[in-house]
């Protein structure tokens, strides 16, 4: 499922219509800490308050591990996830037909600094579950996060509100983004419901937007969200959650 | 039957709970069945009682009971 059936927002199984700057793998940049255990093996990310820019990054949830995807996380259920219609869909894309080598070369355009590809990991047996592709627009200090969730048995779990809520934080407050937007087709409820339930307000209904993989043309959400709605957000739900706690 | 009772059984169905379980004010914020999947679920089953796709505003503003009341009866849905 896709934020973007979540697949909520155009999120990145369509590496193609992905712009990310930079060529440079976050592998690779420079000045980062230190690498994986295990030769060959992904680096495990660092975690948010000793992170730097270009380095991979990890943000740790209650149940997931959200982190800069690396060839070595390329595993083949990503790739099925790419050629599933139901998934695409959701990101108004028809399936693909990409290789593990086109997947590496998407990931290499991720900078770690204004350009992010996150893995969704299952924190308890470290399976990739899903993805994100997130930009940050400097020059207007805009934000957006494509999400798929490619493991159907994850979908309607509450995993993107989960890790969304993590990736927002780390967008406003680590590199004071000035807003985040996102914009999903109409049709991907999920997707809507999703940023609904994360505080984003609609600002518009681009009419007949776009054209679906099946050839009709389909309305699309502008979604959008501040810093201080974001935390005007979070308290109410964390006023919500107290107020059920006290009443159960 | 009337409007609440059916929107209560649809809301009740797309959440896979007991009709019992929907309160008069039910809405996304109270019933943590209420996720995206079931938000899915109540939109295709208020557009086969309708006979017709909802308008994109719609998806975006059925947030409670009262709203899946409205959608059935054609009002417009008060804003949250």
């Amino acid at each position: 499922m896709s934020d973007k059936p979540q697949p909520q927002g155009p999120a990145a199984p369509a590496p193609a219509a992905a712009q990310p700057p930079s060529p440079r793998a976050a592998a690779a940049a420079p000045g980062q800490a230190s690498r994986a255990a295990n030769p060959g093996e992904p680096h495990p990310g660092i975690p948010l308050a000793a992170w730097r820019p270009g380095q991979p990054l990890r943000l740790d949830t209650e149940h997931y591990i959200v982190r800069s995807m690396q060839h070595g996380d390329v595993c083949e259920d990503y790739l099925v996830w790419t050629k599933d219609e139901e998934i695409m869909t959701g990101v108004n894309s028809a399936p693909s037909n990409l290789t593990i080598e086109d997947l590496h070369k998407y990931i290499d355009r991720f900078n770690n600094k204004t350009s992010f590809h996150f893995g969704v990991f299952l924190k308890e047996t470290g399976r990739l579950i899903g993805f994100y592709s997130c930009y940050w627009d400097r020059r207007h200090n805009l934000a957006s996060t494509n999400v798929v969730i490619g493991d159907k048995a994850y979908w309607g779990k509450g995993a993107v509100l989960e890790t969304r809520d993590a990736i927002i934080d780390f967008l406003f407050d680590r590199l004071k983004v000035g807003k985040i937007w996102g914009n999903p087709m109409a049709r991907n409820v999920p997707s809507v419901f999703n940023y609904r339930a994360q505080g984003f307000r609609c600002e518009a209904v681009l009419r007949r937007h776009r054209i679906s993989p099946t050839g009709e043309r389909v309305d699309q959400f502008m979604f959008g969200l501040f810093p201080e709605e974001w935390a005007a957000h979070k308290a109410k739900r964390a006023a919500a959650k107290a107020a059920k706690k006290q009443g159960a | 039957m009337i409007v609440e009772d059916r929107a209560k059984m649809l809301l009740a169905t797309a959440l896979e709970i007991e009709v019992a379980a929907v309160p008069p004010d039910a809405s996304i914020a109270t019933l943590e069945a209420w996720d995206s999947l079931a938000h899915l679920r109540l939109v295709q089953a208020l557009e086969k009682e309708l006979g017709h796709e909802l308008p994109a505003e719609h998806i975006f503003a059925i947030a409670t009971l009262a709203d899946v009341a409205a959608v059935l009866e054609g009002r417009p849905i008060a804003a949250s």
